[in-house]
């Protein structure tokens, strides 16, 4: 953390009252933020097909909420409405993504024609979902204020854990035998292998109610057939798990932030409810500065990095959607909130969940990183604390891509050097470098100790999320 | 790498290695390790062999992973805060141009790149940079992009192409180094180029390495000539009629064909005139006598002795020599009869070798890309509707002879009188052709036929053109976007179940989108 950001921050911060917020935003946001809230690139493509003033009418704002009908094939139109504070989406199609085309289309519009959307006093259908809206930030605030009154008889509780507890032991210990005979047997002929091998052993562990010991046994198959220098990978994979279990065993014996961080391994960590109650909540300006979201068989899963201004901690939010489901929350990237987290306990604490947030703004400043050898450092430093970090977070300033054959890397003003995850597309290695003009950026990016793919690039008074 | 690195990383092949080979063909034996490594090991000794090694193998890898410093790279590290020459000379478009030529990139409404590329060119501003990968890969396809192409990329833009070998065409010419030692496609290339800036360079190139070339690379060489066609080419030319290669002959007696003041054309002359009289009193009248016999000097300059088909099918052996004998007399030839091309055209009307001067004419103007007279065999074959046509007389290519606003003229003309002229597939063919913007006027009729279109249609719903249909979509790109809310109305008119909805919305979708274009660029660019 230093003083420019806190004053960038401030100076930005004096945004006016609520009523205020919305216009001052409007300003703000860019066809490309709107584009990044996209579930998918058909969605994207159909929303920008829509965002055509002649497809719209009635358009119209009150403070932040935006609202306008589209029309679609049928006869009625859509009744399309935002609130850009957040930003939330409802309209009034069938469609199951979220948000759908019309909701990035109005959205869009405006980005692009702010001046079309007249002031005026909503029609009922905006002023009915305003109502809904505001009874369930009631409600969720009732629920939240009181978390513990409707936790059950606590004697049930403590069997169930007992239960689980014994279950969780015996899966350990069959782990362990299947490890060491692993060993026993030699690793040589393990790429012959089906995959059946090893879904057997997850499986099995599923059952023992260890889900994070089956993630950590199905990695293997794929390390098995990953080709040359599977070897020493499958080993150290192995080593890994091995640990884990090792660690299970004399949890008691461990620090609590160590026991907290060996039982996310195995799959079995605090519930939100318990990390909301238990768990001291952190307040800060959070800017929202890197975002991914992967999917795997139909579950999304989104990763959001935040860095808090005046504690310099990084923060990640996991958000889960099945589908085309929407997440429930939305951050933007490049949007700052004074917002409290609260971490999930660890020996070196990154993962968190929002407990309150307030609304966003733009900042667009680069916060302020480190240089390559500093953030590796702090990397090292962190991994010697919690071995299983898999994503680091690294904020670095002053990087130039460079191109080396196939591979990109990026170089720090030292000299020193990171290689860029092989996975990004070669497209996005040459957006890289034209961004860059030959010249340094800043860079956020995921860090798995091989190597770093990048999220998002600051450059004078703009960022670029690469997607 | 230090010595305490190479005796980790020995120690760690040293547990893959037992690993791999299984702890009950050889027990596992810890290895050695320098440092605190080294001290940590040996406490693992109690456990199983199978323990051991899983966590022998745990710590090695956390230890290096630990450890593990980013290197120095060999290249020198960018300098901090760089000053110098800016890299942007232009001012980036508008985030709404930018998210419009996106969209474009992505396939969506990719016909009217160029006009975004010319748009952007027009008020001097520069593609944004994570479009610029994209944009420099298009080019590399579509080489009739690469001009528009360069005007948007701004120094960044070039900066960035030198760095991909892919990306060559946008940062470096092609040189006379490339005619010499270059493989064809860089040759024709580089030719072509020459031609057009430096006709007379170009020829003398091509001097140099004649003798060297195949017969096929000489005729496509040739066939380059078309660019910058002079006088000057004419010796040359001539030189051509007397190649090896029979493509070469036909090809430079073509050329040939277009220089009026060649003196192969003006020997043709002399002899064509002496088969068409003008009889002046007491109406002007063409009198027309078939050639005998085709001398050998006629022969040479590509008169043809058989015609090919179709177009002998229709024509007697003497009436194909003539008709070839017209198509390479320049046509100033007949304009000394004092006549305009217009007037010249009409004399022949009922002719009784109409066809074969109105067909010989058409050869002529084409070869001497003679607008006046494109503009009166046009006018004479399709507005007027009367005068034979030979087979194989392409009205496609006087079309495009004829300028711009000629064209444009021409198409007022053809909407204006016909009373359902876009069922007619011509007339779709050369509103599609059409190289800029229509104007106003023929903007209006081209509505005004279609609304007459769509109204025949709800009428009875059998009577619609196919053709119109898959045309309408392309009309967007010449309508001016000024004429969307006329356009517009036509929907209005459309009753349900209309088969033109869909083609409609098509056209009317393309439209919006280019008034988008326009207005992305109207409001001030970025920065």
């Amino acid at each position: 953390m230093t003083l420019t950001e806190a004053q960038s921050y401030q100076s930005f911060g004096s945004s006016p009252q609520k009523d205020g917020v919305g216009v001052v935003m409007s300003a703000q946001w860019t066809s490309e933020h709107v584009l990044a809230l996209a579930p998918d690139a058909a969605s994207a493509k159909n929303g920008q097909g829509l965002a055509m003033l002649n497809k719209w009418s009635s358009l119209g704002q009150q403070a932040s909420v935006i609202w306008g009908e589209c029309q679609g094939s049928g006869k009625t139109p859509y009744r399309t409405q935002i609130d850009v504070s957040e930003p939330a989406f409802r309209c009034s199609c069938p469609s199951r993504k979220f948000p759908c085309k019309h909701s990035l289309a109005l959205f869009l519009l405006r980005a692009e024609h702010p001046n079309v959307f007249e002031a005026k006093a909503p029609p009922d259908w905006v002023t009915e979902w305003l109502t809904t809206r505001s009874q369930r930030a009631e409600k969720q605030a009732e629920k939240q204020a009181k978390p513990s009154s409707q936790t059950t008889d606590p004697s049930a509780q403590a069997k169930r854990t007992a239960a689980r507890q014994q279950k969780v032991n015996a899966g350990v210990q069959e782990l362990r035998l299947w490890l060491e005979d692993r060993i026993r047997q030699g690793l040589a002929t393990v790429p012959q292998e089906s995959y059946q091998t090893w879904d057997r052993v997850a499986s099995r562990m599923i059952d023992a109610q260890a889900p994070g010991l089956a993630r950590q046994v199905r990695m293997l198959a794929g390390i098995a057939h990953s080709g040359g220098g599977w070897s020493d990978r499958l080993l150290e994979q192995l080593g890994r798990i091995y640990l884990i279990t090792e660690g299970f065993q004399r949890l008691e014996r461990l620090p609590i932030p160590v026991q907290s961080d060996l039982r996310t391994q195995i799959g079995w960590s605090l519930s939100q409810e318990e990390v909301l109650s238990t768990q001291p909540a952190q307040a800060d300006c959070w800017l929202v500065v890197g975002q991914r979201t992967d999917t795997d068989d139909r579950l999304k899963t989104r990763r959001t990095w935040l860095l808090g201004l005046s504690s310099a901690t990084f923060a990640l939010l996991l958000d889960f959607a099945h589908g085309q489901q929407p997440f429930e929350q939305n951050f933007l990237l490049g949007t700052c909130q004074e917002a409290e987290f609260v971490f999930y306990p660890s020996a070196y604490p990154l993962r968190a969940l929002l407990k309150t947030r307030q609304e966003a703004v733009l900042l667009s400043q680069p916060p302020s990183g480190a240089d390559i050898s500093t953030a590796i450092a702090r990397y090292n430093r962190a991994f010697a604390v919690c071995p299983w970090l898999e994503q680091f977070p690294l904020l670095l300033q002053a990087v130039l891509p460079i191109r080396e054959g196939d591979r990109w890397l990026i170089q720090d003003v030292q000299g020193v050097g990171l290689p860029l995850s092989p996975r990004i597309d070669p497209k996005q290695g040459w957006q890289l470098l034209a961004l860059s003009g030959g010249k340094s950026l800043t860079l956020f990016g995921e860090w798995n100790g091989t190597d770093l793919l990048p999220l998002t690039v600051w450059l004078e008074d703009r960022f670029y999320e690469l997607k | 790498m230090s010595l305490n690195k190479l005796a980790e990383g020995d120690a760690w092949q040293k547990v893959v290695s037992a690993a791999l080979l299984g702890t009950d063909r050889q027990p596992f034996t810890l290895p050695t390790a320098p440092g605190q490594l080294g001290q940590f090991l040996p406490q693992l000794a109690h456990l199983s062999s199978e323990a051991t090694l899983l966590t022998a193998a745990a710590a090695l890898a956390l230890h290096k992973h630990a450890g593990w410093l980013p290197p120095q790279l060999p290249v020198p590290a960018p300098i901090p805060h760089e000053t110098g020459e800016p890299y942007d000379d232009l001012p980036r478009c508008s985030p709404r141009a930018a998210r419009l030529l996106q969209q474009m990139l992505q396939g969506q409404h990719a016909v009217v790149l160029p006009e975004w590329l010319i748009l952007a060119a027009q008020r001097g501003q520069r593609v944004p940079e994570l479009e610029l990968p994209e944009l420099l890969d298009l080019g590399k396809q579509r080489r009739d992009l690469r001009a528009k192409i360069l005007w948007v990329l701004g120094q960044r833009g070039r900066w960035l192409a030198a760095q991909n070998p892919e990306w060559k065409y946008a940062v470096t010419v092609a040189t006379e180094e490339d005619w010499e030692t270059g493989h064809q496609a860089a040759r024709e290339l580089y030719f072509q180029d020459l031609r057009a800036n430096n006709p007379d360079r170009a020829r003398e190139l091509l001097q140099t390495t004649w003798k060297q070339e195949v017969a096929s690379d000489r005729a496509k060489f040739l066939e380059t000539f078309s660019i910058g066609l002079s006088m000057a080419d004419e010796p040359f030319l001539t030189a051509g009629l007397n190649d090896r290669g029979k493509e070469v002959r036909r090809v430079a007696a073509d050329l040939l064909a277009r220089l009026p003041d060649a003196p192969l054309s003006q020997h043709i002359a002399t002899h064509t005139t002496r088969y068409l009289t003008l009889v002046p009193q007491p109406t002007p009248t063409l009198q027309v006598e078939l050639p005998d016999t085709l001398n050998a000097s006629l022969i040479q300059a590509g008169i043809e002795p058989k015609l090919a088909q179709p177009i002998s099918e229709k024509l007697g052996e003497k009436a194909g020599w003539l008709f070839q004998l017209i198509g390479a007399t320049p046509l100033t030839v007949w304009e000394d009869w004092g006549m305009t091309p217009v007037e010249i055209v009409a004399l022949v009307r009922n002719h009784e070798w109409e066809g074969v001067l109105l067909g010989g004419w058409a050869l002529a103007a084409q070869r001497q890309q003679r607008s006046e007279w494109s503009e009166a065999l046009l006018n004479r074959w399709l507005t007027e509707n009367s005068g034979e046509m030979l087979p194989g007389v392409s009205l496609e290519n006087l079309f495009e002879i004829l300028p711009n606003d000629t064209q444009d003229q021409f198409l007022t003309q053809m909407l204006s009188a016909d009373r359902n002229p876009l069922s007619d597939s011509r007339t779709l063919w050369f509103l599609r052709q059409s190289r800029q913007e229509w104007s106003a006027v023929l903007a209006h009729w081209v509505l005004l036929r279609l609304e007459a279109q769509i109204a025949q249609t709800a009428q009875s719903p059998t009577n619609y053109s196919w053709e119109l249909w898959t045309a309408l979509k392309d009309f967007a790109r010449f309508m001016p976007v000024s004429l969307l809310p006329e356009a517009i109305k036509l929907q209005t008119l459309l009753p349900a179940h209309s088969p033109w909805s869909q083609s409609l919305e098509a056209f009317l979708t393309l439209l919006q989108f280019r008034q988008d274009i326009v207005q992305a660029f109207e409001i001030a660019g970025g920065s």
